[in-house]
């Protein structure tokens, strides 16, 4: 039975703060794992933003982009989103298919599920770092692959923290290969609720 | 932002804005499951628009345009202020997509776009008011603006031109 969330104190908030910058960490090793390519990135250390703000903070609202979201099974307010141009996300499965850059010209269902797999991977590694760290297991939903605006592609995400909470605590990371010139974003915004899961199931004081 | 002009008042997530000065385009920027209220007066060329999140405010939120319950009636009754007739106030709803739900318990039920329209049709007709034309459903994120000089609606679909509502 989860534990109802708590008001953090400042070492709890430092260390969570660590913990999640660590899973973002990996979550680009797990990239560069997995495409084979030597995979840069900058990590955005984690910030407050006001929920509303998420869209613009990605790109904005209207700007068209392909993007995967995952969530987790244990509640509805915690979100994992990749977004990447929709350029960028064809070159992303070029780099992902072994093929050459600018092979990939659209989104097909082997494409959808190239780019849902990049979710699986990253989003993974991402929640077992904390579940390795903290013991508390998080598990990923499968991912949701769509292209369209940015801010619908983010709405349900921010519509269920919206139910919760007006700020939340977001880490992000630009990531990209020199050779293709690939830039995407990969941002995970945990909501409160499960901050506190977290942080009680850990033990941190 | 293509095609907005200087002008343009972007409405953001669970804002309400007012405007009426020619030229002035309220605008709700990449809508999915939110639902865009847009009224406007035509006797004094004014319009307003809300940016609606979810259906209703719950205990221990801060009451805000966010909320369909809170949004519709504070458009009217900002506009009713501003010299409006609300029985003459041309409404047109946007949004309310069915995206792809992704979450944990319940998100696959929580149909928030279906919800959204529920709740902002709802709230209209509390106030005895009914929305002249609409774009809602589907599954494709929208923007959408108003002229408030012209009263034109306009929508935009990823990909696609514009079209008047």
């Amino acid at each position: 039975m989860l534990q109802q969330p708590t008001k953090f104190t400042d070492t709890q908030l430092s260390a969570w703060d660590e913990l999640i910058t660590d899973a973002a960490k990996n979550s680009i090793q797990a990239l560069t794992d997995m495409s084979g390519q030597d995979i840069q990135s900058t990590l955005v250390q984690p910030y407050k933003i006001d929920v509303t703000e998420i869209p613009n903070s990605l790109g904005g609202a209207e700007k068209v982009a392909v993007g995967v979201m995952l969530g987790i099974e244990q509640v509805p307010s915690f979100h994992i989103a990749l977004i990447h141009s929709p350029t960028t996300a064809y070159q992303v499965v070029d780099i992902l298919m072994g093929s050459e850059i600018g092979t990939t010209t659209g989104l097909g269902e082997m494409e959808i599920s190239a780019l849902g797999e990049m979710g699986n991977v990253m989003g993974g590694y991402f929640l077992n770092t904390i579940g390795d760290k903290t013991g508390y297991e998080l598990k990923p939903t499968p991912p949701s692959v769509r292209m369209d605006m940015t801010g619908a592609i983010l709405d349900y995400a921010i519509a269920s923290l919206m139910m919760e909470t007006d700020e939340v605590t977001m880490i992000e990371a630009n990531y990209g290969t020199a050779e293709a010139k690939v830039d995407g974003v990969f941002a995970v915004m945990p909501s409160p609720e499960i901050q506190g899961y977290v942080i009680d199931s850990w033990g941190v004081k | 932002m293509a095609g907005i002009t200087l002008d343009s008042l972007v409405v953001g997530l669970g804002e309400l804005k007012y405007a009426d000065e020619p030229g002035d385009e309220l605008t709700c920027l990449g809508l999915g499951s939110c639902v865009a209220v847009s009224a406007w007066d035509k006797v004094n060329k004014q319009g307003a628009m809300a940016h609606v999140v979810l259906p209703e405010c719950t205990p221990g939120r801060e009451p805000t345009a966010k909320f369909a319950d809170i949004a519709v009636p504070e458009l009217v009754e900002n506009m009713k202020k501003k010299g409006a007739n609300p029985k003459m106030l041309e409404i047109k709803l946007v949004g309310g997509a069915h995206m792809t739900p992704v979450g944990g318990p319940g998100m696959a039920l929580m149909r928030i776009g279906d919800r959204n329209i529920d709740a902002v049709k709802t709230e209209l007709k509390k106030l005895g008011l009914k929305a002249i034309a609409e774009d809602l459903g589907g599954n494709n994120g929208r923007t959408v603006r108003l002229d408030v000089e012209s009263g034109r609606v306009t929508v935009v679909t990823a990909g696609t031109d514009k079209t008047n509502l």
